[in-house]
């Protein structure tokens, strides 16, 4: 006769009117982070929430000393007009960029504003118990420094160069790192610095920072395409990263477009678009080159240097330019054909190169075809991950706190 | 609180509708209403102890439910000693909703209830070369009306009509932007036209779309939030979704493969790069051409019809074939590739006439089985040709509950 639906918990009474509010006050402070607001008017069309419901969450985030308000010196009728602030003092965050060759640790105040910056090698200490306790002595030295105390400390967030599982908080594997495999990076970090932690892969951590502070700020649709060693793409799609099933999407140094060699990749290996554009392929392709012309040995450039050269007209370092260029057009424009995406951020080492920037916008503008993505250099340079990193704190900190 | 942190930085929202009808109201009819079409009919009880809501909350929204005719008591169930239960059921007669499928040459129609399950369906073939956009309305207001009249469904208890196109389509505006297999389709602003013709709301989507939405409604991709569905017929497209729902992209373009340029066709072509070459060699009319082209060398090249008999004869051995076979499932694995490594969906199924093609399936698997990365399962779709109407079927289901439960709402509150 009558079957018991399967139960699902969902809250009640006043514990559903709680969360009403936390999911609010949740909103606004996103829309806070997002945006400056002169009044709370306006704040109330973006939110979307009705008044009653949006001076609850408001109150509820003054009451908390999270949010405060300032008068902005215009009055609407007789009612007084004031702007919303998060509180600066309320707490702070840790940004950790945790790269191949270095660390780089930043603090940064509740309105994300950086007090300090820390960086060390990580070319000899690179296991995950050393870079756990660097992390721990940088922290130390930039609360010091910036004379800010310890309990103030609300969150922490690291970006790693590998696959990571930002559900599971887990860097599951690296080439950059010796002996890092499956480790639980989010709980070394909550247990070394008691505070909440969170940790994304490093591409995608950038391309947070670059949609938060960079050249694709409030841009719902966009790629990082980060091009230094190897080849990886953080995708923002309808406003959110894409992570994929197993945390690997985005891992482009491995598709096959024109001109890029086809033999399926080992582990370990670069992957085909990576061995042509990444930084070692660009080198090999000088030296190939270079050495053909048979006018000596040739010097060992960065693949920077050798897109300079380029443009002060050497000939090999032209044909070098022109052939990553090409290459890297296709890639673009496959990715920007099946995400139907019209802005790329370029970063990293190679991919912060104006001249192959310019070589290879030219291409797609000879393509000729529907999409003709654009092509813009990263902002943030060598900042974004970091940034990223503190704008992914903030976050945790803001869920932490409501 | 181990949630994607990242997952949270929305930006560009999409504004909430403010204030009324009341959000919690609003979830949890909708909460009560899964509950009963998931589970059957069964008392308040029931519902109170799966839901978790208060027992007056529940009596309150059943009310509520029951004035806008979606829940009706049964009947009493077996009493535990006390009074027996009411037992309570999910009204899913109390109306229809419609997926319309446009094609090249004819219109499909197939009709559901609220639960989604089929009433009716019924194919119209299109006079050809006057498939202009006013007469394909007119056909699809009478096959629709036609249907209705032929199950003795009341027309005031259509819900809502979602209608598949094979064109790129402005969703939110209902426009049709461009379809190269009908004549004067362009810039069509179809979901107004057909708003004329019907009380309901009309919703207009890309097929390939639709066809990913039907296979998570109740093909091969339930239950699977990040996967792509490629369809190789005509032409070449795939739908993807992400996060549990179809991605679209900047302008409504996401997923428009037939103009990927992939290593293999460059070999072969270096030369052309033509818009849309890969749609050209990889859908049902360039591999018919490449057959036919090879067939004037010999007598003995057996004719056929359409391109799958082209892989039948592959599977049957013959060379010419299996040269052909190899070379599109070359394309296609280069597609697969590339896709998985940007999107890294669980799984990519393949359909339309030439992609649902098991010999195909299985020469693309052989090719991708070296790669380390981007790898990714490659299957079927398990709905075949009517993938797009039970997209549009899924599609519609949960707007037109909302409809009946959006009136009564604001004049209560």
């Amino acid at each position: 006769m009558s079957k018991t639906p399967t139960a699902i918990s969902f809250p009640r009474g006043a514990q559903q009117r709680h969360l009403q509010k936390q999911i609010d006050a949740r909103e606004v402070l996103q829309q806070l982070r997002e945006h400056d607001f002169d009044s709370c008017d306006i704040l109330e069309r973006h939110a979307g929430l009705s008044s009653s419901r949006l001076s609850a969450a408001i109150s509820f985030l003054v009451k908390k000393g999270l949010v405060g308000k300032v008068s902005n010196g215009k009055s609407d009728a007789g009612r007084r007009n004031n702007a919303l602030r998060i509180n600066a003092g309320y707490g702070h965050v840790v940004g950790v960029d945790l790269g191949g060759s270095n660390l780089r640790i930043a603090l940064a105040d509740m309105n994300g504003r950086v007090l300090g910056k820390w960086s060390i090698s990580t070319k000899r200490t690179s296991s995950p118990d050393m870079v756990i306790e660097q992390i721990r002595k940088g922290v130390t030295y930039l609360l010091e420094h910036a004379s800010v105390s310890r309990s103030s400390l609300l969150a922490v967030a690291a970006g790693a160069p590998g696959i990571t599982d930002g559900d599971a908080g887990v860097v599951v594997t690296t080439s950059y790192l010796k002996g890092w495999k499956d480790v639980p990076l989010r709980r070394l970090l909550q247990s070394a610095l008691r505070i909440p932690a969170a940790v994304e892969n490093d591409v995608r951590m950038a391309a947070i920072g670059e949609n938060w502070k960079g050249a694709a700020q409030g841009v719902g649709n966009f790629v990082f395409l980060a091009i230094g060693t190897g080849i990886a793409a953080g995708v923002f799609a309808s406003g959110r990263l894409i992570h994929g099933t197993d945390w690997t999407a985005g891992e482009v140094g491995y598709m096959h477009v024109p001109g890029a060699p086809e033999e399926a990749a080992r582990h370990g290996a670069p992957g085909s678009l990576e061995s042509v554009i990444g930084g070692e392929g660009i080198r090999k392709q000088w030296l190939r080159s270079r050495n053909g012309t048979g006018v000596g040995a040739a010097r060992n450039f960065t693949a920077t240097e050798i897109f300079e050269r380029a443009r002060a007209g050497d000939l090999v370092a032209k044909g070098v330019l022109n052939r990553s260029a090409k290459i890297l057009a296709y890639a673009v424009y496959n990715i920007s054909l099946v995400l139907n995406c019209g802005l790329f951020i370029l970063g990293g080492g190679v991919g912060m190169s104006l001249p192959l920037r310019d070589a290879t916008q030219r291409f797609l503008e000879k393509y000729n075809e529907p999409v003709q993505p654009k092509l813009i250099v990263s902002s943030l340079g060598p900042d974004a991950q970091l940034v990223g990193a503190i704008r992914l704190a903030l976050s945790k900190a803001d869920q932490e706190s409501v | 609180m181990d949630k994607r942190v990242a997952g949270d930085l929305t930006v560009m929202k999409e504004p909430v509708r403010i204030g009324r009808p009341p959000l919690l109201r609003q979830t949890n009819a909708q909460i009560l209403l899964r509950l009963l079409r998931e589970a059957g009919p069964c008392s308040k009880a029931d519902l109170v102890r799966a839901s978790g809501l208060s027992a007056p909350t529940v009596t309150n929204v059943v009310a509520h439910l029951a004035l806008a005719g979606l829940v009706e008591p049964i009947g009493e169930g077996d009493s535990t000693g006390g009074r027996p239960p009411d037992i309570l059921r999910f009204r899913a007669e109390r109306g229809c909703v419609a997926g319309v499928e446009i094609r090249p040459d004819s219109l499909r129609f197939l009709l559901a209830d609220l639960d989604g399950r089929e009433i009716g369906k019924v194919r119209v073939l299109l006079e050809k070369p006057s498939s202009s956009p006013p007469l394909v309305c007119k056909r699809i207001g009478e096959g629709v009306r036609g249907l209705l009249r032929k199950l003795s469904q009341p027309e005031e208890r259509l819900l809502e009509l979602v209608v598949g196109v094979p064109a790129i389509v402005n969703v939110q505006e209902g426009v049709v932007m461009a379809l190269s297999a009908l004549k004067d389709w362009s810039n069509v602003p179809l979901g107004a036209m057909l708003a004329g013709e019907f009380k309901c709301n009309v919703t207009i989507e890309n097929d390939t779309n639709l066809a990913a939405q039907g296979e998570y409604y109740r093909g091969a991709a339930q239950g699977e939030k990040n996967f792509v569905f490629i369809t190789i017929g005509e032409g070449v497209g795939a739908g993807i979704f992400v996060n549990g729902s179809i991605y679209r992209g900047s302008q409504w373009t996401a997923g428009e493969i037939g103009y990927l340029r992939v290593p293999n066709i460059s070999r072969e072509h270096p030369t052309i790069h033509n818009y849309g070459k890969l749609e050209k060699l990889l859908g049902a009319p360039g591999i018919l051409k490449s057959w036919q082209a090879n067939r004037r060398g010999s007598r003995k090249h057996p004719k056929v019809s359409c391109a799958a008999d082209v892989f039948d004869l592959a599977a049957a051995g013959n060379a010419e074939a299996k040269r052909l076979l190899k070379q599109r499932a070359t394309l296609l694995a280069d597609i697969v590739l590339d896709l998985a490594l940007i999107l890294n969906p669980s799984v990519i199924l393949l359909g339309g006439e030439v992609g649902n093609h098991p010999r195909l399936l299985q020469e693309v698997e052989v090719l991708l089985k070296g790669s380390e990365f981007g790898v990714v399962r490659v299957g079927l779709g398990a709905l075949g040709h009517s993938a797009v109407l039970w997209g549009a079927i899924c599609s519609a289901l949960e707007p037109a509950v909302l409809g009946l439960l959006q009136p009564s709402d604001s004049t209560s509150s």
